[in-house]
């Protein structure tokens, strides 16, 4: 068990013990492929592959405690393996942030150089500064047998946001970006000037599972209807601007979003409870022009 | 349509003008005028020039000083500057151009300024709300403008705001020898005001993260709210729009502690993004 009063504590101020970082959840697992998995505690999920010699882990989970975890269900697919190399999708703690409780023994911790760049500037207590980095749009990687491609398709939802193609298990993994349902709260830290136009690009690729950073995978039509999703988000928020919704008034723009929207996504998942952070989120982007140097210009001209 | 601003003084040739919630300044000397920012839409901006015009006989405006790089804030700033001066920081000036406006000074620290008789401070502690957001301080007229913190606690979800650096700023600024803080929305307050808008921040974010800790599902509002509002009601129950916002403002602020932040503007080293080694 892990102490929540000497844990690992991110970027938190207050004092006292964190049992919420020190609780440990269920990591469950599913093969994608003769040796690549998907590790999920029911909202979290991410990827792990099995090397000639040890293991190649993406992410690290939320918690120092559910990194824990992580590591036991890998532990328990692949017994005995030392886990060589952590791969950052990107450079939020919440899914990068605890390598340290994950894989003290890890040697290689992969990132690319704008995620690390926040991550070396931030020094966040349990979140390992990446020793290897990499520039660009795409990178073919071969990691102990395991063969994979990162994609940098452009400014999306925090800083150095890679997909990882692995060709031949048809799986596309990338976090917070597509995820099932409606969007989480408010949209956190995404890029909407080019969030769409950049996923989009993703679709040029050969893959048939796209697997998320929460809950459950999805094929390439629900990958898809989801960015259609934000789509319809982004104009319902000029409709309510337009409408004269108070862009700071969250239960008025609630039950503006669910009246309005109820019809055509009421069945999503999660719509009752996000639908109107989503509305507000893109209602404050169209009235401010976007939040950082990331939402002037990001969006990337032409295919992958 | 036509819109109507109202423009009241604040100190010896220094005007507010506010246009519903949004609010900004112009200081005159003689016939010459320094405006800040130029408000959201051509119809707002037109009417702050008119507003120029009435108060001031005829106002030649010989500088305009984009404070933040926020549309609704500066969207029109280049417009209402015409041939005089479009000054920003360095990192909002890139927002501004990417945007077709033409920022004729980039400031990468703090400044000095002389414009149109006036002499001005801009000042740049660090990243608070959107980016490159200069405190406008009019030293002789002891005069402070700033958009991001408020009166009140109507601050909706905390657009752009970034809180490694945020209530830092903010007191920092408050240690300045001014009798009046105009904000860039709400009311005009005083550095006591400032002060108290840093420490609701400040209480907020320790809220957010105690529930945190006491193991509340951080993501759903109909807990969080009541939460920190039990939590925070006494201490700052009485700002405006408190019960309404309070509960969408803890989200926010978990969620920066969960993800850690966002950006570098978030980090140790946000003079990064100016290319500063």
């Amino acid at each position: 068990m892990i102490d929540p009063n000497t844990c690992h504590r991110g970027i938190f101020t207050i004092d006292g013990p964190l049992p919420g970082y020190a609780f440990p959840t269920t990591v469950s697992y599913t093969p994608l492929g003769e040796r690549l998995w998907t590790a999920t505690d029911g909202i979290y999920r991410t990827v792990f592959a099995e090397g000639d010699e040890g293991v190649v882990a993406f992410d690290t989970f939320w918690s120092p405690a559910a990194a824990g975890s992580y590591r036991t269900a890998i532990d328990r697919v692949l017994p005995g393996r030392e886990l060589h190399t952590v791969v950052y999708s990107h450079e939020h703690l919440d899914h990068c942030g605890f390598a340290t409780d994950l894989a003290p023994e890890a040697s290689t911790i992969l990132a690319h150089e704008d995620a690390a760049a926040v991550i070396a500037a931030r020094g966040a207590d349990g979140q390992v500064v990446p020793t290897e980095t990499w520039e660009g749009e795409r990178k073919r990687f071969e990691i102990d047998g395991i063969g994979f491609e990162l994609i940098n398709p452009g400014a999306t939802h925090g800083a150095g946001n890679v997909a990882a193609h692995f060709p031949e298990d048809g799986v596309l993994f990338m976090v917070d970006t597509v995820i099932p349902g409606v969007g989480y709260t408010f949209v956190p830290d995404w890029h909407l000037d080019s969030y769409l136009p950049n996923m989009r690009r993703l679709e040029a690729l050969e893959w048939e599972t796209f697997v998320p950073g929460h809950f459950w995978p999805l094929d390439r039509q629900g990958f898809s209807d989801n960015l259609a999703y934000y789509e319809r988000i982004s104009e319902a928020a000029f409709e309510a601007l337009a409408e004269g919704i108070d862009p700071d008034d969250f239960p008025v723009i609630d039950a503006w979003a669910k009246e309005r929207l109820r019809a055509e996504h009421g069945r999503l998942f999660r719509f009752d409870e996000y639908i109107g952070m989503n509305v507000m989120r893109y209602m404050a982007h169209h009235r401010t022009g976007g939040w950082g140097l990331e939402d002037a210009g990001g969006v990337v001209e032409g295919s992958l | 349509m036509s819109v109507k601003l109202d423009v009241a003084p604040v100190a010896d040739g220094v005007w507010t003008a506010a246009a519903g919630d949004y609010r900004t300044i112009f200081a005159a000397a003689g016939d010459e005028v320094v405006a800040v920012n130029g408000f959201g839409t051509a119809a707002l901006a037109g009417a702050y020039a008119e507003a120029i015009r009435a108060t001031v006989p005829a106002a030649k405006v010989v500088a305009v000083i984009a404070s933040i790089d926020h549309l609704d804030h500066s969207a029109q700033a280049s417009q209402l500057a015409g041939s005089g001066e479009l000054v920003a920081h360095e990192l909002c000036a890139r927002l501004l151009t990417s945007r077709g406006q033409n920022p004729t000074r980039r400031l990468a620290e703090d400044a000095e300024l002389e414009l149109g008789g006036q002499r001005l401070s801009l000042l740049y502690r660090g990243p608070t709300q959107g980016s490159g957001n200069l405190a406008v301080h009019l030293p002789e007229q002891r005069l402070l403008f700033l958009v991001g913190p408020r009166g009140d606690a109507r601050y909706g979800l905390f657009p752009d705001m970034h809180f490694r650096h945020l209530t830092r700023v903010w007191r920092e600024l408050a240690e300045l020898e001014v009798d009046v803080v105009v904000p860039g929305r709400g009311p005009t307050i005083d550095v006591d005001g400032l002060r108290r808008a840093a420490d609701y921040v400040d209480a907020l974010a320790e809220a957010s993260q105690q529930a945190f800790a006491d193991g509340l599902p951080i993501w759903v509002i109909e807990a969080m709210a009541p939460y920190v509002e039990e939590a925070l009601e006494e201490r700052f129950g009485d700002l405006g729009g408190f019960d309404r916002h309070v509960g969408i403002g803890a989200i926010r602020l978990v969620h920066y502690y969960l993800m850690g932040g966002w950006g570098l503007e978030d980090t140790a080293r946000p003079e990064l993004l100016l290319g500063k080694p």
